[in-house]
């Protein structure tokens, strides 16, 4: 580097050197508006428009799309909203909340497609009222090689057993959070879709599992788990750091391999005394630091691997 | 230690791990020496920044939060970032105080945070603002921002009509 140091273009050293009463705002350039702009609601973003000339057009090559609700009566302003933007620019993250798929199924699809062909990394479908007449949208949803991270809640299904559409292509996946609601996955379901997420980094998972179902999460690149309702568990997992486990029953039978893990909460409303205890059988070592619920912090670096069983 | 001075010459001595927390010095400090001058920053301005870095180097180091380094692996494919929010609850509520500030305490703070390359600190600033933004008509914008409305009352008009859906239901 030169001996001037780092040098801020002109226009930003005038900018520090305005005082209060001065419209900072408007002489920030325009990624850093379109980065502030993509926070917000795309209706608010789209009513920037009126603030000043400098904030006419802004909206419209904003990364991103964020509707609060989506069903029937939000289908025109999708669409205008849509059709108004510069299209060549790109998506970064498509956020959509309340979505009512009676009524709005055609519009997700849009928009998923939309945000697909914009190269969108990250979609949040959250509050999602999904009927199984709209399985075709999960055609859409898991076949996305430019996905990095998918976070879905669904909240009404009439779907029992979640099953995954034939083609999942999520190679570039590394955040997943998927809130079943009352549907259940089966083990080879998500064994599956593991193995179809091969750079996955992060997994949260809220479903139901077959009765008696004993459930397997190997993953390579895994560094975060966060599970809940399971009852019996197997994590294969070398590069995993932080795991995190809520159930409202009894843990049956937790096998763990995971070098790396430095840290460990688990929620139980059943069963924690008993749990301690087991932890006391495997490893008289390790269970020296084992007193309480919270398991934080608990050293188990040197545990490569080992297996609780509950009764 | 790494030496940053101030664009008003006062020098603060930093950890290498708390200036790394901006890319561009630590591309800087790879193949030049650890003085670096940072003339158009304000030493109260980089004052701020150090703490932030200060503070996040320190819960980054940690091996707690490994969602931070795979939000930023994430975030630098893609050309402008849009890391995910900071999962550590503890860290979450230290920024939330540390962005206490008016309005152009955060510009310039932004200002400095996106050429020195901080990226959590660029989007916790400028997420910030949008909060400052969101569900707000434009009159109060201005106002809060003082932002010159340089639209005719025509112009002004005929923009409401081409984006109408998005003024109703006010």
């Amino acid at each position: 580097m030169d001996d001037s140091g780092l040098r801020l273009p002109a226009r930003r050293r005038r900018l520090a050197q305005q005082s209060e009463g001065e419209d900072y705002l408007s002489g920030l350039p325009d990624s850093l508006l379109h980065h502030i702009l993509s926070f917000l609601p795309t209706r608010d973003s789209v009513r920037s428009s009126l603030l000043a000339r400098r904030w006419r057009r802004l909206w419209a090559s904003v990364p991103a799309i964020v509707f609060s609700s989506v069903d029937k009566s939000s289908a025109n302003s999708v669409d205008r909203f849509v059709a108004s933007r510069s299209c060549s620019c790109s998506i970064s993250h498509l956020r959509l909340f309340k979505i009512k798929l009676e009524d709005g199924g055609a519009l997700v699809r849009d928009l998923l497609i939309y945000a697909k062909s914009h190269g969108a990394q990250d979609v949040t479908l959250r509050q999602f009222f999904f009927p199984s007449d709209h399985l075709p949208l999960f055609d859409i949803l898991f076949d996305w090689p430019s996905l990095v991270a998918l976070n879905m809640q669904l909240i009404y299904t009439d779907i029992w057993e979640f099953t995954l559409p034939n083609r999942i292509i999520f190679s570039n996946l590394k955040t997943l959070s998927l809130m079943l609601g009352v549907a259940e996955i089966s083990a080879t379901s998500l064994a599956r879709l593991l193995s179809c997420c091969p750079v996955l980094e992060e997994l949260t998972l809220k479903s139901f599992y077959p009765w008696n179902c004993s459930i397997e999460i190997a993953a390579p690149n895994l560094r975060r788990l966060t599970l809940h309702r399971s009852t019996d568990l197997r994590i294969i997992c070398p590069k995993l750091g932080f795991l995190e486990i809520t159930t409202r029953n009894r843990l049956k039978r937790l096998h763990l391999e995971a070098p790396s893990l430095t840290s460990i909460q688990m929620h139980c409303f059943f069963g924690w005394i008993k749990l301690s205890r087991r932890f006391c059988d495997v490893n008289e070592e390790a269970a020296a630091s084992v007193g309480d619920i919270h398991l934080e912090e608990f050293p188990l670096a040197h545990l490569v691997c080992y297996e609780l069983f509950l009764v | 230690m790494i030496k940053l001075v101030s664009g008003d010459g006062a020098e603060f001595e930093v950890e290498e791990e708390v200036a790394f927390q901006s890319k561009i010095i630590k591309d800087i400090v790879a193949d030049a020496d650890d003085v670096i001058p940072l003339p158009t920053v304000s030493s109260k301005v980089l004052i701020q920044v150090i703490e932030y870095c200060r503070k996040h180097a320190a819960v980054n180091s940690f091996p707690l939060s490994p969602s931070s380094s795979a939000a930023a692996a994430a975030s630098s494919s893609s050309s402008i970032s849009y890391s995910k929010p900071v999962s550590d609850p503890a860290l979450r509520a230290w920024d939330n105080e540390f962005v206490k500030l008016n309005n152009s305490s955060l510009f310039d703070i932004v200002i400095a945070a996106n050429y020195l390359d901080i990226e959590e600190l660029v989007d916790l600033v400028l997420e910030t603002v949008a909060d400052r933004i969101k569900g707000k008509q434009a009159q109060e914008i201005r106002r809060q921002f003082n932002i010159e409305n340089d639209f005719t009352p025509e112009e002004e008009e005929a923009l409401r009509r081409e984006n109408s859906w998005a003024f109703q239901n006010n």
